[in-house]
């Protein structure tokens, strides 16, 4: 009887057992848990966690198993072979896991208890989540990788307020040793590692509205309270936590994301992101999850500097700079009102120098202070308006990759059909609306063809082709420029023939970026390839004008002449006449006539339909 | 006030390595103008997404007082932020009107129907309040209180 007794109870408590494994080994690959680990599944079927600190995991193999990860957590939460005060601790530090096992397994564990994070959860007195998005500057289109931020909206916020709110960074956080030259480098690289931080909102707006000069975006995000609590309850915990940081995935933007979908347990906004996340994909994917607001616009020092300007005639603007060199104020015949705007003008427009120029702290300071104590005389209301917010918000701007199909007719070869890629991000024939007017940045463009006759090749490839042209007005004195690298065809009797090139240039534009607008720029070339047997370099000249009809036309009209030194030929040129024709946001027609002259001359008629994803 | 002194006086002293992370910006020694990063900084912000390279900031940088433990106070909260934003603020103060001057006025716990008084009281003390453009942050704060004490209506917002 007692063995009858025996069996029965090994055989309960190894059912009991299985059913406690089968709970573990479910809630080990259970999304939530998976999100707190930021575990993503590995090509062999395992998984691995992008945190890349030790001190994250409670298991010493937590970084690659999740479920060992779980079971270390259970095990440290019961308090099993631990003194109180360190089960305590261990609670503390992952609250965020602690409050939800809480809900997933048996367990006789009490209400959290953490000083610490009670004192920072009520400073911070959370309602709800804003994200922050500062648009690209001018003449830097590799900010238009930029960044995004969070801003933790507090209970007791007014618009007045928000500048006092905290904000959560996602950022390199650079080693303190490092000198000056090593720090830019290994910044540029991205080797070091990314951290979250919190800090006051005001710091991240002086920064990019008026240090960058950065408009900025911001999107409140359809989140309750206690989503955001939960949010915060991990990003306590992500204190522990350092990621490597690479520039183009795994950046603050993926990051970020990773944080909010912990507002959800069927939330998943990380997934669809192998290989970037840019902050107009956060945006979108924030978007097609329904958690965006319309957002509110925030413009930049030059946003604002430069709406001013429109606001004056030019003998207003000659009086102000001649303020801003140190003069008096010629009164004129001015009202109150006009000499007010003149003294606001000459600050603002002296005070966006002495950032940009960096000029001497000497001689400039005196001068603004001076003008704003010349303003404080007169007791009424600055007379600018406001910039107002452009019709287009950054998420309504087309996908930032791109698939092309294509079919171009030649006079001396072949005719061919083509497809290309385009990994990102937006050139200055694409729709503007949602991006920096007069900028340009592709990233990795491939295009295939085959030809009628059935050779298949390589039509072209730019790893690089970035452009910014930035127009010289009454009151910015700016410079454009160009950057190209990769590889297309040129003519050589009846056929087109590969090079490999990088060039650049430099020079002026004038005009309207949202309108008409024209550049010049010098530029500088290197070939190699087929087409030239061993490299060549060559100077010259490109120049275009950018005509943007509506917002749905784009016509652009683009040359090129280079003379080649030590080449068989003394100069190659192309004449190319586009025009985009903007279907609806993510999808487009695009017409390309074209002669280009190498060894020979072509001519071209390319039709294309392009779809942006 | 004189805890004001103290918090300020504090932030002289070096660092503590215990204090370090907490510790930045309780300084109250901003300038006016004080001038500008260099534009390797600026290029370099586009991938590290830093302030600058010499700040650490923690999750917890913002809600702790300036000696490291306890949470923030309100008037190290106006300390704090006047010295984030001397210039916008000199700006808004010139004009009596504006975003910093609003947040300043909202920090300092101004009421809704004192606060156009306190933007005239601003711009008609600007002078009073940045004596020069070598002014600190620590000054500009003791100065808009001793300003604000001797007005008749709003001296009950003298800070203490």
């Amino acid at each position: 009887m007692k063995k009858i007794l025996f069996v029965l109870l090994i055989a309960l408590f190894s059912a009991y057992s299985n059913a406690k494994s089968i709970e573990i080994n479910t809630l080990a690959t259970d999304p939530y848990w998976l999100k707190l680990g930021h575990y993503r599944p590995t090509t062999l079927g395992g998984w691995k966690s992008e945190v890349d600190s030790v001190k994250f995991f409670l298991s010493p193999k937590g970084k690659v198993s999740p479920k060992d990860e779980l079971n270390t957590t259970i095990n440290a939460f019961n308090g099993d072979n631990s003194l109180p005060q360190q089960t305590q601790q261990t609670r503390c530090q992952f609250p965020a896991r602690y409050t939800w096992l809480k809900t997933k397994i048996k367990n006789n564990w009490p209400e959290l208890n953490c000083p610490e994070l009670q004192a920072w959860q009520k400073i911070i007195n959370p309602k709800g989540v804003t994200l922050v998005f500062p648009t690209a500057f001018m003449n830097s289109p590799s900010s238009m990788f930029g960044h995004t931020l969070l801003r933790i909206d507090a209970k007791d916020q007014t618009r007045h307020k928000e500048l006092l709110a905290f904000a959560v960074n996602f950022a390199a956080e650079p080693d303190g040793s490092d000198n000056a030259a090593m720090y830019a480098l290994k910044g540029l690289i991205g080797s070091y590692p990314g951290k979250f931080s919190l800090m006051p909102y005001y710091k991240k707006v002086r920064e990019y509205n008026d240090l960058e000069s950065r408009d900025i975006w911001e999107y409140k995000l359809n989140l309750s309270e206690e989503q955001v609590k939960l949010i915060l309850l991990h990003l306590w915990e992500l204190q522990l936590a350092t990621f490597d940081y690479f520039f183009v995935d795994e950046n603050c933007s993926y990051q970020l994301l990773a944080l909010l979908q912990l507002a959800k347990d069927d939330l998943n906004l990380t997934s669809s992101f192998d290989l970037q996340a840019i902050p107009s994909d956060t945006v979108a994917v924030l978007r097609n999850n329904n958690l965006l607001q319309t957002p509110n616009y925030r413009p930049a020092f030059g946003t604002k500097l430069y709406h001013y300007s429109t606001q004056m005639t030019d003998e207003q603007l000659s009086d102000a700079r001649a303020l801003m060199q140190g003069g008096s104020l010629n009164t004129r015949n001015y009202c109150e009102s006009q000499l007010v705007a003149i003294l606001e003008m000459a600050y603002e427009w002296l005070n966006f120098e002495f950032y940009d120029k960096n000029l001497n702290r000497e001689e400039i300071a005196p001068r603004l202070a001076k003008l704003l104590l010349m303003r404080s005389k007169y007791k009424i209301a600055s007379p600018f308006s406001k910039p107002s917010r452009p019709a287009a918000s950054p998420e309504q701007g087309h996908g930032s990759s791109k698939i092309t199909l294509a079919r171009t007719h030649y006079n001396q070869q072949s005719d061919l059909t083509s497809f290309a890629y385009r990994l990102a991000y937006h050139d200055l024939l694409d729709t503007s609306a949602g991006f920096i007017p007069g900028a340009q940045i592709s990233f990795f463009d491939i295009e295939g063809a085959i030809k009628d006759n059935g050779n298949t090749q390589l039509e072209h490839f730019y790893l690089l082709d970035a452009m910014s042209l930035a127009p010289d007005n009454r009151i910015f004195d700016s410079w454009s420029w160009n950057l190209k690298m990769g590889f297309d065809r040129q003519p050589n009797n009846d056929f087109q023939q590969g090079r490999w090139f990088t060039k650049g240039g430099y020079g002026k534009s004038i005009g309207n970026p949202n309108t008409l607008h024209g550049y010049l720029l010098a530029q500088v070339e290197f070939n190699n390839g087929d087409i030239t047997d061993k490299l060549t370099t060559g100077v010259g000249t490109e120049a275009g004008v950018i005509w943007q009809i509506n917002n749905s036309h784009k016509l652009a009209l683009t040359t090129n002449i280079i003379w080649l030194v030590d080449a068989d030929v003394d100069n190659h040129a192309d004449l190319t006449l586009k025009w985009n024709y903007a279907l609806s946001r993510n999808l487009s027609i695009r017409t390309e006539l074209k002669n280009q002259r190498w060894y020979t001359s072509s001519t071209s008629a390319k039709l294309a339909i392009q779809y942006y994803f | 006030m004189k805890k004001l002194i103290a918090v300020a006086a504090l932030s002289l002293l070096p660092f503590s390595n215990a204090m370090a992370d907490q510790d930045i910006g309780c300084g109250l020694g901003s300038m006016l103008f004080a001038g500008q990063q260099g534009k390797g900084v600026k290029i370099l912000g586009a991938t590290t997404n830093g302030t600058s390279g010499n700040q650490t900031f923690g999750i917890t940088f913002g809600t702790l007082g300036c000696d490291g433990t306890g949470t923030v106070t309100s008037s190290e909260k106006i300390a704090l932020f006047i010295d984030g934003n001397m210039e916008q603020l000199a700006r808004d103060m010139s004009k009596g009107e504006g975003e910093t001057l609003a947040t300043l006025a909202e920090a300092w716990g101004v009421a809704d129907q004192d606060k156009a008084a306190f933007n005239a009281l601003a711009q008609a003390q600007y002078s009073a309040v940045f004596t020069s453009e070598n002014v600190t942050s620590q000054t500009v704060l003791e100065n808009l209180n001793t300003v604000i004490a001797s007005d008749a209506k709003l001296a009950s917002y003298t800070l203490s």
